[in-house]
């Protein structure tokens, strides 16, 4: 074997350890996931404490909504009008509402109903939203055109008031609420996404695949698209919070989940009738969505700066 | 704030003072046994080792070296701006007089721009781009005191005066994107000589300026010493500093390695390291000869895998293009044309240099003859086969997709060429699949031996590109463009971001490269030395014409135009040396890479 500039061992390691001949393809999937595993790994270097704040109360929140049973006994459902108003003590850490129900076992129910919520509403923005942003990128000329003149009139909307829309058209419920919080987001993710697009194809890469020889077909599907949704993770982890917002406020105006579900926005709206006597009632529920728009925001930002930092 | 202390070990011990100024009254600089270093979470980082320096009023201090040898922190001090993680000690520190080791960040701050003027290394990125340059330089007055606003603008556009630039009143008003990359140098010393400093402090004041351009620079400062100042200057490039230094510091890993009067020490290098780096210069003289010391690689490894299918023609030139001329939009109606009536031949086997400055065309002319820019007029054949053209003439992208693995790019800015998904080795087997060569299953095996070719190592094959340096970068990009098996390389600037030795050692590559494989190359490069000693045929190029084309002696040695005359009278050279037998042995540029 040749020796070039820089002396190497003659045992010549192959990458990854295997023989390239039982590797098909080229080891691919594997040099993905140890990138991915090391910048994870790096990213846990040097984080802020307040990053580690929040991941934890994220970690809770995600904990609460998928085994809720781990952290509550009681059934949030359950009414005992003996108890209505009590104030928060051992028994009820966050106290009891006005039918006395627990009021923290129906915020851990309604922990996940709430992130579910913003889950499938930030994914049904990104969605429509990447249809609409990548389409125009790559798209150009007057489909470009047309598909920003229509993405400029639904910004003249507040995305709120497009989220009513919706629901006013399909009725109010859990499902059409999320599709409403997707709808009045869209926009903003598919401009942003046009944007990148935009990058992305002006990248010298893009040409680099040009010039090996790559058909526009495969250089849209395995160069652009790739590289466009790269930082869509990061994008989403900044809008599920934005979601829950909006999807507790469409509840809270009686449009979402409705009563009796233990969803927060809709938990703090019977409880603002009872604020002056029995303000647990609906500052607990405040609080949770307070909470989950805040350590989204917080964790989705950092993974942001590392992101962009890796770029 | 960085710490500043006298280091009680000893000062003056290995003393590298330049002859003759050190310890005189009224010298400038004074400095022995410095050292610097970095507080970094993973430790301390020791930068600049017992570095020790001395400067007089009128003469010019150049340091020398590669990145990471600490000129730029070492220049850094001398106005104290180090970052606060930074430790500096010294057994003398004097600074103007002054011992700079007791001054804190207020006085510093009354030092610099008045009697210390600092010139940022890039131009682009020290103006702000909000402000006027007049604003920008009236700033450093208003700092400092000068009350007035008639008497300071006054100043400012007497300062612009001074550095060369024509129509002051005008310029004052302009923020640095209206100005060209000389003129922006030149406003960033206008802005740095304001006050009247005794030392001034350039960073890299000439880098990435076209060669006439920096010839007027390299007069500016060389008049900033004629007034009596001292100058410090950083430069990787030893014909500036031959140009303008009386005395050198060459920096390797944190310590000078030699100094001296400058005629001395690049005429008669004693240092090895020195010795490399000259040897590492490309010029006319060092044609043909290795730039760098390591052994040539072997492209042999290569030669037992099946050819691509191609119709490259084994007789026509390479490359013919006939009268391309390609215009772009520009304001108001009208239109720019970048490339004007250009023809040139690429023989094959054989590197056809493109020289010319910024403006010039040159890339708007490679991308035609890669064929990712539709000329308006004109046409390309590549290896016998039309390529590109208008007209009847015309070829569509479906039928050049076919003929796309015969030519490839290798351009300035490798990782922006790279997925940024993808490791080294993915880049490369991605090549390979994209060509259709080997099956999914030997392609890892191939892409290993690509690098080999190119002398990196296995261990780079699951690395990712960012975390390598800009000449394995660069490495990994000409592995990816043989990947292909091309028949013509086209290289556009390939070593302009890179060190001189790490540019020697890649130059030597590709040259291997193409005497092993036979490939054409069509280089293109604003750096005459470069070009000359890579070209066999020289293309010069000036607002989108050919001003001369000929083989490269006879450019370089008898140009026929007044604009190729002046090319060439700008590059500044370094003294004549005697061709001692210093040309096998550079150990110094053996280090490799740091990976």
């Amino acid at each position: 074997m040749s020796v070039a500039l820089e002396p190497t061992t003659t045992r010549t390691p192959l990458p990854g350890g295997g023989q390239p001949g039982n590797q098909p393809d080229g080891g691919r999937g594997r040099t993905r996931t140890t990138g991915l595993l090391a910048a994870v790994l790096r990213g846990l270097r040097g984080t802020p404490i307040g990053v580690w704040i929040a991941a934890a109360v994220l970690a809770f929140l995600v904990l609460a909504a998928v085994v809720p049973s781990l952290l509550t006994v009681k059934d949030p459902y359950i009414i005992d009008p003996a108890g209505a108003f009590t104030a928060p003590n051992a028994e009820h850490l966050f106290g009891t509402d006005q039918n006395g129900r627990d009021v923290f076992s129906r915020v851990i129910a309604g922990t996940g109903q709430s992130l579910l919520l913003g889950l499938a509403a930030t994914a049904i923005g990104l969605v429509l939203g990447g249809l609409l942003g990548i389409t125009a990128g790559v798209s150009g000329k007057w489909l470009d055109s047309a598909i920003c003149r229509f993405v400029e009139i639904l910004f003249a909307f507040p995305g709120l008031l497009l989220a009513l829309i919706v629901i006013a058209v399909s009725g109010t419920g859990v499902v059409t609420a999320a599709i409403a919080v997707g709808v009045g987001t869209a926009p903003g993710y598919a401009r942003m996404l046009r944007t990148q697009t935009l990058q992305v194809i002006a990248a010298p890469y893009v040409e680099t695949a040009r010039s090996l020889g790559r058909s526009r077909q495969h250089i849209l599907w395995h160069t652009i698209v790739p590289n466009v949704i790269r930082p869509l993770f990061v994008l989403a982890t900044l809008g599920v919070g934005q979601a829950i917002v909006w999807a507790s406020s469409l509840s809270f105006l009686g449009l979402g989940a409705q009563p009796p579900a233990a969803e927060w926005g809709a938990m703090l709206a019977d409880g603002r009738n009872y604020i002056q006597i029995a303000w647990w009632i609906a500052a607990f529920p405040g609080i949770f969505i307070t909470l989950a728009a805040l350590t989204t925001t917080v964790v989705g930002r950092h993974l942001q700066q590392r992101l962009e930092a890796e770029v | 704030m960085t710490d500043y202390r006298t280091n009680n070990d000893g000062g003056g011990t290995a003393s590298a003072v330049p002859a003759g100024s050190a310890g005189e009254a009224n010298s400038l600089l004074n400095i022995e046994g410095l050292n610097v270093s970095f507080a970094t979470p993973r430790g301390t980082v020791d930068v600049v080792k017992d570095v020790s320096l001395a400067l007089a009023p009128g003469k010019a201090l150049a340091l020398v070296g590669e990145s990471g040898s600490g000129k730029t922190v070492t220049a850094r001090t001398l106005v104290g701006l180090n970052a606060a993680n930074a430790k500096v000690n010294a057994g003398r520190l004097e600074v103007l007089g002054r011992n700079a080791l007791k001054l804190g960040e207020r006085q510093w701050r009354g030092l610099r721009g008045k009697d210390i003027g600092y010139v940022l290394q890039d131009a682009l990125v020290s103006l702000d781009p909000l402000r006027t340059v007049g604003q920008e330089i009236d700033e450093a007055l208003r700092a400092h005191g000068v009350r007035g606003k008639a008497a300071r603008l006054e100043r400012v556009h007497q300062a612009l005066l001074d550095a060369g630039i024509p129509d002051p009143e005008v310029r004052a008003k302009q923020r640095s994107g209206e100005l060209s990359g000389g003129l922006r140098q030149r406003a960033l010393i206008a802005q740095a000589t304001v006050l009247n400093p005794q030392l001034v402090i350039a960073d890299e004041p000439t880098t990435a300026l076209d060669a006439t351009v920096q010839a007027q620079i390299l007069e500016l400062l060389a008049g900033l010493k004629e007034q009596g100042r001292g100058l410090v200057f950083i430069s990787h490039d030893l014909a500036v500093v031959s140009h303008l230094a009386d005395e050198v510091a060459v920096m390797q890993g944190g310590r000078i390695v030699e100094s001296g009067r400058a005629a001395e020490v690049l005429s008669n290098p004693r240092h090895e390291y020195t010795r490399a780096l000259i040897n590492a210069i490309p010029t006319g003289a060092a044609k043909g000869r290795r730039l760098s010391a390591g052994a040539p690689v072997s492209a042999a490894s290569l030669s037992g895998s099946p050819g691509r299918a191609t119709e490259f023609s084994e007789t026509a030139p390479a490359i013919v293009a006939r009268d391309l001329v390609k215009s772009y939009p520009g304001p108001g109606g009208t239109r720019r044309t970048v490339v004007d009536g250009v023809s040139f031949t690429l023989e094959r086997g054989r590197t056809l240099g493109i020289v010319g400055e910024s403006g010039s065309g040159k890339s708007t002319t490679a991308r035609i003859a890669l064929g990712l820019t539709q000329p308006d007029a004109g046409s390309v054949t590549l290896g016998g086969f039309a390529w590109s053209g208008t007209g009847a003439d015309q070829v569509s992208e479906e039928q050049r997709r076919r003929h796309r693995p015969d030519i490839q790019l290798v351009n300035q800015d490798p990782l922006s060429s790279f997925d940024p998904r993808f490791s080294v080795g993915r880049v490369i087997t991605d090549a390979l699949e994209a060509g259709s060569i080997g099956t999914s299953g030997d392609r890892t095996e191939r892409a290993v031996t690509l690098l080999d070719q190119v002398g990196l190592p296995p261990s780079l094959f699951n690395r990712r590109p960012l975390t390598l340096s800009g000449g394995q970068r660069q490495r990994v990009a000409i592995a990816r463009a043989l990947a292909l098996q091309p028949r013509v390389l086209l290289l556009d600037e390939p070593v302009s971001a890179l060190d001189v030795s790490i540019q020697a050692q890649v130059l030597d590559l590709l040259a291997d490269l193409q005497s092993q494989l036979g490939l054409s190359y069509l280089f293109i490069s604003h750096d005459l030395g470069v070009i000359h000693h890579v070209s066999d045929d020289v293309l010069v190029m000036k607002d989108g014409k050919v001003v001369e084309t000929g083989t490269a002696a006879d450019i370089f040695t008898n140009p026929q135009t007044d604009y190729t005359r002046q090319l060439l009278a700008a590059v500044p050279e370094l003294p004549a040396r005697e061709p001692a037998a210093h040309v096998a042995a550079a150990p110094g540029l053996t280090v490799k890479e740091a990976s």
